[in-house]
């Protein structure tokens, strides 16, 4: 869905008290992804097999991530993204979700984006793919979006207006043409001028 | 309708990941490595099973064909998860090849247990083990054969 995130080997990163929620159809996914977490410093997730038991414990807790498997034991895991992205059971509602495919078919990395998950990692999901992602959560600075046909993340990564020669839809979009300058261009002691620091009385 | 609302949400993820402490990147990465691997064995143990139960979904096949199809998507799906992360990529392939024809099945209605069977008989001997790379290689290019006789190309995002 997006270009790799890059960090440090030498970047910290602490987990050690987010709420996490992992929720996979399949026992031995969800040994894995809990063998994972361990290892990212998320001691104690809540761990999950079916989209019911995630309901019933989202509405008593507060959540900072969700993984989320397509294939849960009582239904698939995308119509419970958009459930979920749907409930208004705030924060849990605006929460990051990641979710996770097997067989992937085109459209279903569509699916998993327009029902409103941040993320789809196909599996084999490495911890190498996993602790990006994250990573790029925890920087994650996109907007939420609610209208009638999609509630999620804005789908947008980058806000880069309409394309050129189009009106965009968006009362704040602005047009790609740019005008004549309208006030004489800054020399460069000008320019250099706002680079220096200068004293202020408070 | 409902009116579009664009708004910001709290990070709170993100404010719990910088809090002090924690661990290094670079260590976080090693742990989950490390953890992951310590599963392998669980997870090589889980095959032999559900190949069977490809089996038994095929044998009985003829009482409910369609719960019989989606149950071998589900196992098949499974299995291609279990043998990528072992790094078993000729049995992934295989899986991920069941995948695609079951898939193809339910969405055109028609069904060729024929290619559903050759596809489960190969996943079985290949989660045995052929002991060789070029059995591997012909079980597979029997398979890509009959995945292109009933699939339409591109059907999917990509295989192993």
């Amino acid at each position: 869905m997006a270009a790799t995130p890059s960090f440090s080997g030498d970047e910290r990163i602490n987990l050690t008290s987010a709420e996490v929620l992992l929720a996979d159809g399949h026992a031995q996914g969800l040994d894995l992804l809990v063998a994972m977490f361990a290892g990212f410093g998320v001691m104690r997730p809540r761990c999950c097999s079916s989209g019911s038991e995630v309901k019933r414990l989202i509405a008593t807790r507060e959540f900072n991530l969700f993984v989320v498997d397509s294939a849960l034991a009582d239904g698939d895991g995308y119509e419970f993204v958009r459930w979920l992205r749907r409930s208004n059971l705030r924060p849990n509602s605006v929460a990051p979700i990641i979710l996770i495919t097997g067989h992937t078919r085109q459209a279903d990395v569509l699916k998993g984006r327009d029902c409103g998950a941040n993320f789809v990692v196909r599996k084999p999901a490495s911890p190498l793919v996993m602790l990006q992602r994250i990573l790029w959560l925890s920087r994650e600075n996109r907007q939420f979006v609610e209208s009638a046909g999609y509630v999620g993340p804005d789908r947008r990564f980058r806000a880069l207006g309409p394309p050129p020669g189009m009106k965009g839809r968006r009362s704040d979009d602005l047009s790609a043409h740019v005008g004549a300058a309208t006030t004489p261009n800054l020399e460069q002691d000008d320019i250099d001028a706002l680079f220096q620091p200068k004293r202020v009385s408070l | 309708m409902k009116t579009s609302r664009l708004f910001k949400v709290e990070n709170k993820l993100s404010e719990i990941t910088s809090r002090p402490g924690g661990r290094r990147v670079a260590d976080a990465l090693r742990a989950a490595e490390a953890r992951v691997l310590e599963k392998h064995g669980d997870l090589a143990a889980a095959l032999p099973e559900a190949s069977a139960r490809l089996k038994d979904l095929l044998d009985g096949s003829d009482a409910n064909p369609g719960g019989a199809l989606e149950g071998l998507y589900t196992e098949a799906n499974q299995i291609f998860a279990l043998a990528a992360v072992l790094e078993r990529k000729p049995l992934a392939t295989a899986a991920y090849s069941l995948c695609d024809v079951a898939d193809g099945f339910r969405e055109s209605g028609e069904i060729s247990w024929q290619a559903l069977r050759v596809h489960v008989d190969a996943i079985r001997l290949l989660v045995q083990g052929t002991g060789s790379a070029d059995a591997d290689a012909a079980i597979l290019e029997g398979l890509r054969q009959v995945g292109a006789r009933f699939l339409r190309p591109a059907e999917n995002v990509a295989g192993t």
